[in-house]
């Protein structure tokens, strides 16, 4: 998460955030994953045993197209928790 | 009368014919809450016993008759909240065909048994409303009030309890509030208001879609209500437009946000030209979306609908539909107006059945995600400036955009009160965090940091960051937390707004 965005919200609240941001994250990663055939998900893992920072953001701009609207959706269900 | 068992005295089915009664839902017994007023209290059965013989029979017999409708409401209640759980389940994409089909066949079940409890509440209420005066049911409900109206509103929990039971009172008064052109609604939702509970985050939410359900019924009830069709008009209208404009937080909140316009000023050929910048137009999409959150425009475009559904002409409403000021919700309703009065009498019966059917008896509340996915899904297409896709996930304009909830922020959390609302949002959220943490694969973790380290970096160096669209996730995380802050200040200022609209009494 961009540390000068977090920055403009209220103190107390700043931590709070980034926790929370961290699960909306993961959950949407998770079901990313979730998304991919065997195949993919062994060459994800080898990839990201690697220092190869280039081939890791290949990987993701190839295969998790999509995690925008995932984490869109994740953002929305959690936050319909807070609110009830 | 048996309550357990409503259709054991009535068993309709559509056609008012009697059904068997296998097919009939079973009520359970009804568990009492103890604060109820206008149930009984167990522990004070001696004492009521004794004003109940005092009652007239008449009166007593209202009461069950009401009473009778509040429990079957109940339980239509649960099983909604039955059904949204499992339209949730099934929304898993783990699920097994055999599991699939399972959940769906008990949503089946669940939709049946509502329909049928509703079409029971309608003989009910028919009957209720042939066999006693207007005036006699207003006074029932109008007793009602009053007791919710004394109860002690001192502590944050006496002013949640306040709201509870004027939430169910509402929701059983609604079928009857034609009888006084839903003034009693109206001075519900005024003792609803006082009684705000400072620490009840959804608030102003659930306030906003009440008031919308009023509206709506309001449309429904349009052959049982008994008055002149434009001075039917004139009440929806106002009512429309005293809670959900200007008693609305989000409306309210949305004109206020308007006001950091940040408009650039330019002298052209010696005249003052105002020209939006980039961060005005990002204030018009956020107040935009406030706006459609309180649902004021949907709400006219839906009562217009429904009245078109029966038969009320256009020109008869044109001052409500012109009201819409979204110019996009309001060129679409009036597309549908047309197509809905070129149908003839029987397409326009059967539309207003289906319509009737799918409104729900109670306001689906809490939020639910179908509610997020239309804001953000539809919502944004309907703002009047939509944001190009380049301008949404621009890093500059998401420093702006932060920096304007920032300044509002800053101006909302000066004050005790404020600290106290933020005291529980913080708690609510970290509860949230912790309930949702879960074992995921290693490999989940790697990749998340992988974009976490990369996102703690200059951005703008990243190519692939906006690709990532991290940045459109997490504006709509600052956009609602932002909002959840905003309802401290404005809603303060909307519930001191004093609106001067009062329901005319017809």
């Amino acid at each position: 998460m961009d540390q000068n965005l977090l920055k403009l919200f209220p103190p107390e609240l700043q931590e709070t955030i980034e926790s929370l941001y961290d699960v909306i994250l993961e959950r949407a990663l998770f079901r990313a994953y979730q998304n991919l055939d065997e195949e993919k998900k062994a060459l994800m893992t080898e990839i990201f045993a690697l220092e190869n920072d280039k081939a890791k953001e290949n990987f993701l701009k190839e295969y998790f197209k999509d995690l925008n609207d995932l984490i869109i959706e994740e953002t929305k269900k959690i936050l319909e928790e807070v609110k009830k | 009368m048996n309550i357990e068992n409503p259709q054991k005295q009535f068993s309709p089915d559509e056609e008012g014919n009697s059904i068997k009664k296998e097919e009939e839902p079973q009520l359970p017994f009804k568990e009492k809450e103890p604060q109820l007023p206008f149930e009984k209290d167990d522990k004070k059965e001696s004492q009521l016993d004794n004003k109940e013989k005092e009652k007239p029979a008449a009166k007593k017999e209202l009461e069950e008759k009401l009473t009778k409708q509040m429990d079957i409401r109940d339980e239509i209640v649960k099983l909604e909240e039955k059904r949204d759980e499992l339209e949730e389940k099934l929304d898993d994409p783990n699920l097994s065909k055999k599991e699939k089909k399972e959940l769906e066949n008990q949503l089946e079940d669940i939709n049946e048994r509502i329909k049928k409890f509703q079409k029971v509440l309608e003989v009910l209420e028919k009957e209720t409303t042939d066999k006693f005066s207007s005036k006699e049911i207003v006074d029932h409900f109008i007793e009602e009030l009053q007791k919710i109206k004394d109860l002690p509103k001192n502590t944050e929990i006496q002013k949640r309890n306040v709201f509870k039971q004027a939430k169910k009172l509402l929701e059983h008064w609604l079928p009857f509030g034609c009888l006084d052109d839903f003034q009693g609604l109206d001075e519900l939702l005024e003792t609803m208001e006082e009684a705000k509970p400072k620490t009840m985050i959804s608030f102003n939410y659930q306030k906003e879609k009440i008031a919308s359900k009023v509206a709506v019924h309001m449309a429904l009830e349009w052959e049982k209500w008994k008055n002149d069709p434009q001075e039917k008009i004139e009440i929806t209208k106002e009512f429309i437009n005293k809670w959900l404009k200007d008693k609305s937080f989000y409306y309210q909140a949305a004109e206020k946000l308007k006001q950091f316009k940040g408009g650039e000023t330019k002298k052209s050929e010696g005249k003052t030209k105002e020209k939006p910048s980039k961060l005005f137009r990002l204030d018009i999409e956020t107040s935009n979306l406030l706006k459609l959150v309180g649902d004021r425009d949907k709400t006219i475009s839906k009562v217009a609908k429904i009245l078109a559904m029966q038969n009320v002409s256009y020109n008869q409403m044109e001052g409500l539909v012109l009201d819409i000021e979204n110019q996009n919700i309001q060129k679409n309703t009036i597309n549908e107006l047309l197509g809905i009065e070129e149908m003839d009498k029987e397409e326009k019966e059967e539309l207003f059945k289906e319509t009737k059917e799918k409104i729900e008896v109670f306001p689906t509340l809490p939020l639910k995600k179908k509610y997020y996915e239309k804001v953000y899904g539809e919502k944004l297409e309907e703002a009047e400036e939509p944001l190009t896709e380049k301008e949404k996930i621009a890093l500059e304009d998401a420093e702006k955009n932060g920096n304007l909830l920032s300044k509002v922020l800053e101006k909302l959390t000066t004050d005790p009160e404020s600290q106290e609302y933020i005291e529980a949002l913080k708690k609510k959220i970290s509860e949230i965090v912790d309930k949702n943490k879960k074992e995921t694969p290693k490999i989940v973790k790697q990749t998340k940091e992988f974009i976490k380290k990369a996102e703690s970096k200059d951005t703008k160096k990243l190519p692939f960051w906006s690709t990532l669209g991290t940045f459109a996730g997490y504006s709509v995380l600052l956009l609602f937390i932002g909002i959840l802050l905003l309802e401290i200040e404005a809603g303060k200022n909307v519930s001191g707004a004093g609106a001067a609209v009062k329901i005319k009494k017809g």
